[in-house]
């Protein structure tokens, strides 16, 4: 007995002792972290937005810089902004919200604010007040829904061409002349490609997510096609101009051998552009900084015509949630952000397009254009640029259509057969 | 020995000797000094010994027990209410739908296809595992100079983060650009597209899977090897036996509960394969490497489908669960003298 521990002492000392930080950190380990923060009453208190975005690492800086300013206009508001990957974002949000824990302001990038809407989880930005801009109507069509708006645009996202000058030198091509038409595109492709020295002319997307049949829906548009009927009941992407433009794809990547058999998804398209081997790059604004960064310089140019111009008009919304801790606060931070000079800094800082006309007129932007050679395809596309319909179970829809896309740029069905699948997917979807 | 005070529990020193040990209780310490020890009171009150170890017992268990209910036992009961529920993530809506989960699976070509995948890249795996890491265990059991070496090199993989392994491999399996094809281009021939093709993608990965795995149970096969009592090996020699008769009545059958092992492992962990998929080919391309789990992956993360992808899940624990209590059936049946070895 002189040894051993008395086991009174075990029992009610030792024990217990033990089991208190273990259970905290069970407890604790899955807490969402985050202070309680108090709402913003009667200036006594100050009031913590809770801010989850997926913005690029790069733009964290100028993002810092706009939460000083917002601080210092605001006294008594602070903002913390945590990253998240733009893989993850949606579903950590999403969990949060179905575990009624919410934060106050997130960046939307998956198309899931109508679905949002429905289970009542955002607050409509009109009860925070006018926006002090006007936006640009193709973000109306994109952040409203039911007649009230549920997000500002932090940035315009926009689809145009990404090109490598000294790869069009190499096939006797001028750079300053960029194809403007499908056909010339594809002389453009073929010309660029060199099976010797592994180099393609194009790259198109077919990983099975919805950035693909985003990138796809510039060049349905510009076939004349329209992704849902216009009451949005049913799948209008399966028309004779859907089909043309899937076949467009396949045909540059399967019988002109200018894009490679890849499932390619935003990330590894700019690591394969990056290696300068590509000759275009169909991409969105929102990398034009990582493309400057590049061994070799670029330039950009509107995607071309086919029937018409036509591009993919997107952006990351500031949405609010009624759940949020900090509501009102959260209004005035979105609000603030929409701001002519906050746009503008946001947009010539690379984060994407200006979202309104105050803002691309700001001096901020103008200089910016001025200096930054590789802005112009996009900003020459914001006129015809528009966004994906706006309805409940988009984001899945849109799923089906990428899948199509792959199904047939692998030759495993035609344009037409893979598109009518989807469709009867997404009238299924949209049914109910 | 004071019995009256106490019971009598036996105890199993290591040199095998059973000693009969008295545990006395506290109240006994009480009333060493007093003068009446040598009466037993039969009304006085023994605190329960049994009570007061399973209380000690369950405290030290308790964080543990805290921490398996609420993230193995609770997540695992929910999703198979789930199950029976169609709730999608996005618009919150939530309701009981009975079967038609399961039913609706059972109609999913989908998963029908990952289904056939996932069967097909483990029976693969199953087979080549067995034959390679055996080889190497044999390999590896001979007394090699360079045999602690090739040891460590065979398990390195087995450590590895599956994520870097599938970003190490995703690059050597580049169709144009990677190391595999151009150096099979320098001896002429022209490499297939490996992960890029509907037809090669999945074998990539069973062989990637392979490359992975096998010297974690070439470890275990090597265990069983030793444990083999060699006068086993010198009877049979007597008798005249040669290497291949050696190897196929005497190590292969005391092998058996080795395999059999190996085999649970294998088929379990390859019906679970995930990472390796999600990180390489993301269930493509068109379909041709979505395994069950990628399917449920789709269902949760992309369609935002809870109650499909709970079924699905349940359906992969009842495919398991069967495949398991098969295999150790079988394998019950045939080693009946070396089951301690399991």
């Amino acid at each position: 007995m002189n040894g051993r521990i008395k086991r009174r002492t075990l029992l009610f000392r030792i024990a217990p002792s033990l089991a208190i930080p273990a259970v905290l950190n069970a407890a604790c380990s899955s807490a969402p972290g985050g202070p309680v923060a108090a709402t913003a009453t009667a200036a006594s208190a100050p009031a913590t937005v809770e801010f989850w975005h997926a913005f690029p690492t790069a733009l964290v800086g100028t993002l810092n810089q706009l939460i000083k300013d917002f601080e210092a206009t605001h006294p008594n508001i602070k903002v913390r902004a945590t990253q998240y990957a733009v893989g993850d974002i949606t579903t950590k949000t999403l969990t949060s919200v179905a575990a009624g824990a919410p934060p106050d302001v997130y960046t939307q990038g998956i198309a899931v604010l109508p679905d949002l809407v429905v289970q009542k989880a955002l607050a409509p930005i009109d009860d925070f007040g006018p926006l002090p801009v006007e936006l640009y109507p193709g973000f109306d069509q994109l952040t409203k829904f039911n007649g009230k708006r549920y997000g500002v645009p932090a940035n315009g996202g926009i689809t145009a061409m990404f090109y490598n000058p000294a790869r069009f030198k190499a096939a006797g091509l001028d750079p300053a002349k960029p194809p403007a038409t499908w056909d010339e595109l594809r002389a453009y492709a073929k010309k660029l490609t060199d099976p010797a020295t592994k180099t393609f002319g194009l790259i198109v997307p077919a990983a099975p997510v919805n950035w693909t049949a985003n990138m796809w829906f510039g060049f349905l548009l510009q076939a004349g096609g329209q992704f849902l009927s216009q009451d949005n009941k049913t799948a209008a992407f399966n028309s004779d101009a859907g089909v043309q433009a899937l076949q467009f794809w396949i045909e540059l990547v399967n019988t002109d051998k200018s894009a490679p058999v890849a499932d390619l998804n935003s990330e590894t398209m700019m690591s394969t552009y990056s290696t300068g081997n590509i000759g275009i790059m169909p991409h969105y604004a929102g990398v034009l900084g990582a493309v400057k960064g590049y061994p070799f310089p670029s330039l950009s140019a509107p995607l071309p015509a086919g029937k018409q111009r036509g591009a993919h008009l997107a952006g990351q919304f500031l949405c609010v949630f009624e759940g949020g801790k900090s509501k009102a606060a959260a209004g005035e931070f979105v609000k603030w952000w929409a701001a002519a000079e906050n746009t503008a800094l946001w947009a010539a800082s690379g984060g994407g397009m200006p979202t309104s006309e105050a803002a691309s007129k700001h001096k901020l932007y103008q200089d910016y254009l001025k200096n930054e050679p590789l802005v112009k395809g996009f900003q020459d596309s914001l006129q015809f640029a528009v966004g994906t319909p706006n309805v409940v179970g988009i984001s899945g829809i849109q799923v089906r259509v990428a899948e199509a896309i792959q199904s047939a740029i692998f030759g495993k069905a035609t344009a037409k057969e893979a598109l009518d699948k989807a469709a009867a997917q997404a009238n299924a979807v949209l049914k109910g | 020995m004071d019995w009256q005070h106490g019971k009598c529990c036996h105890q199993i020193s290591d040199a095998g000797a059973v000693r009969e040990v008295a545990v006395r209780l506290p109240i006994a310490e009480k009333r060493r000094n007093s003068a009446s020890r040598k009466h037993i009171n039969p009304r006085v009150v023994r605190r329960p010994r049994i009570a007061e170890e399973t209380l000690s017992a369950y405290l030290f268990l308790g964080p543990t027990l805290l921490h398996l209910v609420v993230f193995t036992a609770f997540p695992v009961l929910f999703a198979l209410y789930l199950s029976f529920q169609s709730w999608n993530l996005a618009t919150g809506a939530n309701y009981f739908v009975g079967f038609a989960n399961y039913g609706e699976l059972l109609q999913d070509e989908a998963f029908h296809r990952s289904l056939g995948n996932t069967a097909y890249f483990t029976a693969t795996v199953l087979v080549s595992v067995l034959v390679v890491s055996l080889g190497t265990a044999l390999l590896l059991n001979q007394a090699l100079p360079a045999r602690k070496l090739l040891r460590s090199i065979s398990y390195m993989p087995a450590v590895t983060s599956v994520i870097a392994i599938a970003g190490i491999w995703t690059w050597l399996l580049e169709p144009t650009y990677g190391p595999v094809n151009t150096l099979l281009a320098t001896v002429g021939i022209e490499g297939p597209r490996w992960l890029s093709n509907t037809d090669t993608a999945l074998p990539s990965l069973i062989l990637v899977s392979i490359w992975r795995t096998f010297g974690y149970f070439a470890l275990i096969f090597l265990a069983g090897l030793q444990a083999i009592d060699p006068t086993y090996y010198e009877a049979a020699q007597i008798d005249g036996a040669g290497e291949l008769a050696l190897f196929r009545h005497i190590t292969l059958p005391l092998l058996a509960p080795t395999t059999l092992f190996v085999s649970v492992m294998v088929v379990i962990g390859s019906f679970q394969v995930f990472g390796l998929v999600y990180a390489t080919t993301g269930g493509g391309p068109v379909g041709a490497t979505n395994v069950l789990v990628f399917f449920l992956y789709q269902q949760v993360f992309l369609y935002f489908q809870m109650g499909y992808g709970a079924a699905a899940a349940y359906v992969l624990f009842a495919i398991v669960f069967v495949a398991t209590l098969v295999q150790l059936r079988l394998g019950r049946g045939m080693t009946p003298e070396q089951q301690s070895n399991v």
